[in-house]
This record gives C-alpha cells, structure tokens and sequence, in this order.
C-alpha cells in the first residue's frame, strides 16, 4: 500500500505532514513523542489535507475500508490483572476490528501459521509465553485484520541473534509474499540501519527529516545535531578517515570492514 | 569472590534439570543467554513465585526459612509487563512506598523522575513507569536487587548511566544488583557476567574477559557488541593485542 499525505494532519496536531510511504519496502521510523504522528499513519481518523492510497484520492466517502488496512504491533502484550489465552485475545481483536468470517477459529489458526507457531497457541495463557513468542503472537493478532500496512514497535527487541534472523526472514516473506508495507518504529540506530531502506526522523509529531537509510545514517553532523545514536558501523569508519584521512567502504559486515583494515594497515 | 545467592540442584520442567549456579556479592552482574533458556524463570523462583524446597539460597539461608515480609524487603524484582502502581501520581506512589522516608532526591534526580513528579502515572510512558518502580525498588535497600530486561528499554547513554548509578548505589548500599540480558552491549562495564546455555554455565567472569570467546558467544546465539566483534576478529589477524571497546584508541592502535 503506497500512501502519500500532503499538507496533512489530524485535528490538534501542530504541523503539517508531507510524506510518503513506499510499498513493499520497510522504512524506519526514529525519533521521540509521535504518538500522534503513529495515529496518523495508522488511518484510525481521516484528517484535513490530502491523503492519497494507491493514487486513489481519499475522501470522507471513501475512507471506510482503508482505516482497516493498518494495524499497529505494540512492543508488548501487556495484561496486568487479567490473564487471558490467545483465543481470548484474538477473539477481541476480532470484536473490535467488526471483521466477519465464517470460520473464525479457522482464521486465528491460519495467523498463528503464518508466524510460525500451532494451533495449541490458542489455549495458551500469554504469562505462559517467552518474549520471543509474545512477540510472535502480537504479530499473529495483527495479521487477523488482514492489514496492508504494519507499523512494528521495536520489531527485534529482546531477541536473540537466531530469532532476530527469523523474525527478519518473516518481515521479508509479508513484505514480498504477502506485499505489505512496513514502518520499524524505533531509536536503534544500529538495526535500523541493517534492516530498512528508508528513514522518517520525527520529533513531537514534526517530520525532521525523510531520506534513504544509508544517506540518513552518513549525515553524522546531522545525527549528532539531532543527538541521533550514529551506527556502531558508520561511526567507526568515520573516526578512521576523520582521524587518519582513511577512507574505508561503508560495509554493514564486521567481516567486510575487517577486509577492508587488512588492505589500509 | 564471597557468594550471595545460590541455586542448588534446580529443576524446573524442560528448563532446568539439577541446575546450579551461585552469584557473588555486592556487584553488579549481568545474567544473559539465548531466549527460552530460563533466565526469567530462574528470577521468579527467586521470587517465591515459584514453589522451590531446599534449592534457593540466599546467604546460606534457604529462602522458604526468611520471614515473608522480610524476604521481600531484603529481596526486589522487576519485571517490566508485571509492574502495578496504586496511586494517581507519581509523587503519591513515592510516599506511599518510602514510609521510612529514605531520602530521594537524589536518586529521583539521578532517574531524572523529577519533572514528573507530579503526572498522572497512567501518563507515563513504559521507560518511564520502569523508572519508577526501579526507584520505589532501590528506596527499600534491598540486599538483592533482580532486574529482567529492563534494559532494552533505554538507549545506549540511558544503559550507561543506568550502569553508573547501580555501581554507586552497590558501593554505599552493599547490594547485589543481577540484571537479566539478551544484549551484550549493556554487560560491557559491569563487574560480572554469567552466560547460560542449555541448562549449563557456559561463560562466567570479567565482562571483557569472556566476550573475547566469541565462537562460544555466537554458538550460544548471542549477538556481539559491534567493538568486541571487530576487535576479537582483529585479534585473530594478529593486528591488535587486546581487545578494545573505544573507537578511537582502536584507531590509533591500528595506524600508529
């Protein structure tokens, strides 16, 4: 889903937002306070402006199944007092969203699959999951409402290094399988930079800065200005030349960038 | 080193199978290992929320011995998605919890929680609400402080000064502070790490000391913090000697 806002906003925001989200691609998101530039993004109300989906001009009649196509995936599932299964809260997703099947349980099944995780989930209680099944799990309610665009808070937070690589394998497979667009909602500098083509820099609800991912995380004045967390990478190989008039690629890969020394040492 | 907590001979369903580990006393321990390998589960049996017999050891006393109420003065846990406050506003939940009137002003300072003293606490953000309860936590003076993941939910200078304030508040208080961890970034300037896989330790010591192993560390499914990763692997070219967490000493060490 491609969507274009221009001169857009929602009722009490202060500035006006002009950006653009490009499909099947994951663009970050970096910077602090958005929460309402998130319920922007997220379609729950239509603003004033011009919003465009797909190059179709959206308006008040035709706003209705489009404020359906993005959903939020929290950084946690949070159930202080009450304890519910995953049925239970698949079940209220399912409530709030009016979305109507015939097969309901069916439908919570196929989520689960798509994460990776069987149906015996659905019985689970959530105090009984690992943080990398919650995380699972959150995706796999999100994924009920049948959304195009999916805005993931902190999408790799408390996973190890095998879970960060499946869970990147499936943010790939719903982006180019299941052509979903995605926004990574983060400060970590470091996996945004490995893991989004785009970059949105926003503070208090205000669109700073829209760029490519490599030539946000380069402009290190800029990030410094911004006191934005400059990639352990990039930083590195900027000290290098800054400090010794070295001018090493910007490789991702600790294994490049240590090719990379071996040839200028 | 003298031992403050140990885990004698735990079982635990698929997770721990006659698991023993001690910590030592009064130092700020980061406790990491893969996902699912039990390291919030270990902290719950040392919160009683886990029903143990003769496995748990808190100064060579077994914990079912403490007083109840005692135990939980001396003994603290946070895990962040379990946290409850009872009051509206910040400062109310600080008062209602320091009835020894322990000054906090410092340590509110040093959490920079003093410009919300007066907000609601349901307008906190969850960096902040775990801020709190740190704070409500650190007020009692525990002997031992349990702390699970909480720092994956602040940035590198946040982690940094976070690690500062625990290792001065070691050295007035006599805490121990064991802090679980999926990222080894954050262990870097602690005073000791312990690394589990598979219901074994596989790595215990000085944080710099042992993240140099990285094929244990990456066999285990741990990401390396970028500095130790590069340096280790330069290690290994014979470019460098000693492993090297700051940037610029790494560059001078390598174009003299």
């Amino acid at each position: 889903m491609e969507i274009k806002f221009e001169n857009y906003k929602l009722k009490g925001m202060k500035s006006i937002i002009n950006l653009e989200i490009e499909h099947k691609k994951i663009t970050g998101l970096i910077g602090n306070n958005n929460d309402r530039l998130l319920e922007l993004l997220s379609l729950n109300t239509l603003g004033t402006g011009s919003l465009t989906i797909n190059d179709i001009k959206i308006t008040k009649k035709n706003f209705d199944p489009f404020n359906k196509r993005v959903k939020i995936v929290e950084e946690e599932i949070n159930y202080n007092y009450f304890l519910p299964t995953i049925k239970d809260i698949m079940v209220e997703e399912i409530k709030i969203n009016n979305i109507k099947l015939e097969d309901y349980t069916k439908k919570m099944r196929d989520s689960l699959k798509i994460v990776g995780l069987s149906r015996d989930y659905l019985n689970r209680s959530i105090i009984t999951l690992s943080g990398y099944e919650k995380k699972l799990v959150l995706l796999a309610i999100s994924l009920i409402s049948n959304p195009t665009l999916l805005i993931i808070k902190e999408p790799f937070k408390g996973m190890d290094l095998n879970h960060k690589k499946a869970l990147l394998r499936f943010y790939n497979i719903i982006k180019d399988k299941y052509k979903k667009t995605i926004i990574f909602v983060s400060n970590d500098s470091n996996m945004l930079y490995e893991n989004t083509e785009n970059i949105i820099f926003a503070e208090e609800d205000e669109i700073k800065k829209v760029a490519n991912t490599n030539d946000f995380f380069k402009d290190i004045d800029y990030l410094k200005e911004n006191k934005i967390d400059i990639p352990d990478s990039i930083e590195f190989i900027y000290l290098v030349e800054k400090k010794k008039e070295i001018k090493l690629t910007y490789y991702k890969d600790v294994r490049d960038i240590l090719k990379d020394i071996y040839k200028h040492v | 080193m003298a031992e403050l907590l140990l885990i004698n001979k735990l079982n635990f369903g698929d997770t721990f199978k006659n698991f023993t580990i001690s910590f030592p006393k009064e130092k700020l321990i980061y406790f990491s290992g893969k996902n699912n390998c039990g390291k919030t589960t270990l902290l719950r049996t040392i919160d009683r929320k886990i029903y143990t017999k003769n496995n748990v050891f808190i100064n060579d006393k077994e914990i079912n011995e403490y007083d109840i109420r005692d135990y939980y003065n001396k003994v603290q846990v946070l895990i962040p998605n379990e946290i409850v406050f009872i009051n509206n506003t910040v400062e109310e939940e600080i008062a209602f919890h320091n009835k020894d009137l322990v000054d906090e002003k410092e340590l509110i300072s040093n959490l920079k929680l003093t410009k919300y003293k007066k907000t609601q606490i349901s307008n906190l953000d969850t960096k902040n609400k775990i801020k709190l309860q740190l704070l409500l936590s650190l007020l009692k003076k525990p002997k031992l402080l349990l702390l699970d993941d909480i720092m994956s939910f602040f940035n590198k200078e946040e982690v940094e000064q976070l690690n500062k304030l625990f290792k001065d508040y070691i050295k007035k208080y006599k805490t121990t502070i064991i802090i679980t961890t999926i990222n080894l970034e954050n262990t870097i300037n602690s005073d000791y790490l312990i690394i589990i896989d598979d219901n074994k330790i596989i790595l215990e010591g000085k944080p710099l000391e042992i993240l140099g192993k990285d094929n244990i560390i990456n066999k285990v499914g741990l990401d390396l913090p970028f500095m130790i990763d590069l340096t280790t692997k330069l290690k290994d070219y014979d470019l460098i000697k000693d492993i090297e967490i700051d940037k610029e000493k790494l560059i001078n060490k390598l174009w003299k």
